[in-house]
C-alpha cells in the first residue's frame, strides 16, 4: 500500500502509524517536554562516578526503519547511572542517552525505554566543545547530556557536563536585564551582559528567531548604538540588525531587532551584542520599566516555499 | 560560561568570562591549557584569545577616554562603574591562579601515579 488513510473502517492502524500521526500532528520534535525533564546532574548523595537522571517526559525520534514517528517516553523517578572509570592518561567524552526500545522495530532489547551512558574513546585534548572521541549516537536514542571525564578523575561533577536536551516543543527563553545602563566605547560588537543576556541553547536545526527589546539612550547627540547577536562567540555574518541614532541629546530611541537564523543542529551559545556607531559611547537603557530583553524561540515548521 | 582546562588531563581549572579565562591562561601558560565553553563543535577555531584580550583592553582604554572627555557627571559615573567592573576581571583572574595551578598539579600527579 502506498497511500493510506488512518481511522478508516476495516483498515489496521498499527503502533507505528499512531506514532507517526503524533509526530505529524505538528508542534513537536524529538526532545524533552518540561524544563527539568531528564535533566542529568552529579550524584545528589555525593559526587562519584555516576550521575542522576531526573524523571520526566519526552519524545524520541525512531530512526530505525522509516515513518516510525516519535515515541513518547516517561520516567517517574530519579534514576542513577554509572559512568565508566576514567582513563589513566587521556580524557574522555561520554554521553547520557534515553533509548526507545521496541522489539517489533527492533532496536535494543525488550520493550522498556532505557537510560544509558555511552562511553567515548579516550582522546587527548577532548573538551565539551570539541567532543573529540565521542561515540556515534545509535538509532532511537535521544542525547540528553555530555560528560567530560578528565583523565584520572574519580567523580563526575556538574562543571564537567553540558546539557544536551533538545526541546520537544522548541527551545524558548526570555532573558532579561533590569538594572543599570550598559555602555561601550567599542565600534566592534560586544556582548551586552554575559550573565543575563547570554545563554546556551540546544537547537534542532529548525529556524530560530532572536529578538532584542532595547532602548538606546543618547546622552549626547549622535552617540548612536547598533545591536546584534553572537552565535558561539562570533557574528554569523548578519551584523547589526538593530541600529539607532538621534541628533538630540538625552533622547531615547528603539534599538531592538528581530532576526531569524537557521542554525546547525547542536548546542549553541547565543548572546545579545551592542557597539558604538561613532567614536562616542553606545548606551542601552536597562531598568525595571525598560528592561533589556532577549527572546529566543525555535520555530517548528518546515523552512521552505511552494514550487 | 567560559572554562579553562588542563591540556593534558582536561581537568577543570577555572570558569568565568572569556576575558578572565584568557588572563588566567596567560598566567598559567597558554600551552598548558585549553579553552572550553567558548565555541561549538560546529565552528571550531573561531575563538581567538588574542582578539578577546585585545578587545577587552581597547574597550577599557576607550571607556577611560570617554570618561575623561565627558562633562556629564552621570555619564562619567556610569562609565567609571563599567571601568571598575573591568578591573574586577583582572583581579578575579589573579585570584584564580593559585587554585588553578594546584588543580593542574594534582591532576597531573594523579595521572602519573
Amino acid at each position: 500500500v502506498t497511500l493510506v488513510g488512518d481511522f478508516v473502517t476495516g483498515q489496521p492502524l498499527p503502533f507505528q502509524r499512531m506514532r507517526q500521526l503524533l509526530a505529524d500532528s505538528g508542534g513537536v520534535q524529538e526532545g524533552v517536554v518540561g524544563a527539568g525533564d531528564f535533566l542529568v546532574t552529579q550524584r545528589a548523595a555525593g559526587a562519584n562516578m555516576s550521575v542522576d537522571v531526573a524523571p520526566g517526559l519526552g519524545w524520541i525520534r525512531i530512526d530505525t526503519g522509516s515513518r516510525n514517528g516519535l515515541a513518547h517516553v516517561a520516567s517517574d523517578a530519579v534514576e542513577n547511572r554509572a559512568v565508566a572509570a576514567s582513563h589513566v592518561s587521556l580524557p574522555r567524552l561520554d554521553q547520557v542517552v534515553a533509548r526507545y526500545n521496541d522489539t517489533s522495530i527492533p532496536t535494543g532489547s525488550g520493550n522498556v525505554p532505557t537510560l544509558e551512558v555511552l562511553a567515548g574513546t579516550p582522546t587527548s585534548g577532548a573538551t565539551l566543545d570539541n567532543r573529540s572521541g565521542h561515540a556515534a549516537l545509535p538509532n532511537d536514542c535521544m542525547l540528553v547530556r555530555d560528560i567530560l571525564v578528565p583523565s584520572g578523575s574519580t567523580s563526575v561533577i556538574n562543571a564537567n557536563m553540558r546539557d544536551r536536551r533538545p526541546w520537544a516543543r522548541g527551545a524558548f527563553a526570555v532573558l532579561t536585564r533590569t538594572a543599570g545602563t550598559v555602555s561601550t566605547a567599542s565600534t566592534s560588537p560586544t556582548v551586552i551582559d554575559a550573565t543575563t543576556l547570554q545563554a546556551r541553547f540546544e537547537l534542532s536545526g529548525s529556524p530560530a528567531r532572536i529578538t532584542l527589546n532595547a532602548v538606546g539612550w543618547n546622552a549626547t547627540a549622535f552617540d548612536g548604538v547598533t545591536t546584534g547577536y553572537f552565535i558561539d562567540g562570533a557574528d554569523d555574518g548578519t551584523t547589526a540588525p538593530g541600529q539607532t541614532m538621534s541628533s538630540s541629546a538625552s533622547a531615547f530611541t528603539n534599538a531592538g531587532f528581530t532576526a531569524t537564523i537557521v542554525p546547525v543542529p547542536g548546542s549553541h551559545t547565543l548572546a545579545a551584542t551592542f557597539a558604538a556607531l561613532t567614536g562616542g559611547t553606545a548606551r542601552l537603557n536597562s531598568a525595571t520599566t525598560t528592561p533589556l530583553r532577549m527572546i529566543v524561540e525555535e520555530i517548528l515548521r518546515p523552512n521552505t516555499t511552494n514550487n | 560560561m567560559a572554562q579553562l582546562r588542563d591540556a593534558v588531563t582536561s581537568e577543570l581549572l577555572g570558569e568565568g568570562s572569556p576575558a578572565t579565562m584568557v588572563l588566567l591562561a596567560e598566567q598559567l601558560g597558554r600551552d598548558d591549557v585549553v579553552f572550553d565553553g567558548v565555541e561549538s563543535e560546529h565552528n571550531l577555531g573561531t575563538f581567538d584569545p588574542d582578539a578577546v584580550i585585545a578587545a577587552y583592553r581597547a574597550e577599557t582604554d576607550g571607556l577611560a577616554a570617554v570618561a575623561a572627555a565627558t562633562t556629564d557627571p552621570d555619564v562619567k559615573a556610569e562609565i567609571q562603574q563599567t571601568i571598575a567592573a573591568h578591573a574586577e576581571i583582572e583581579q578575579l583572574a589573579t585570584e584564580l591562579v593559585a587554585g588553578a595551578s594546584e588543580a593542574m598539579e594534582q591532576a597531573r600527579a594523579r595521572v602519573q601515579e
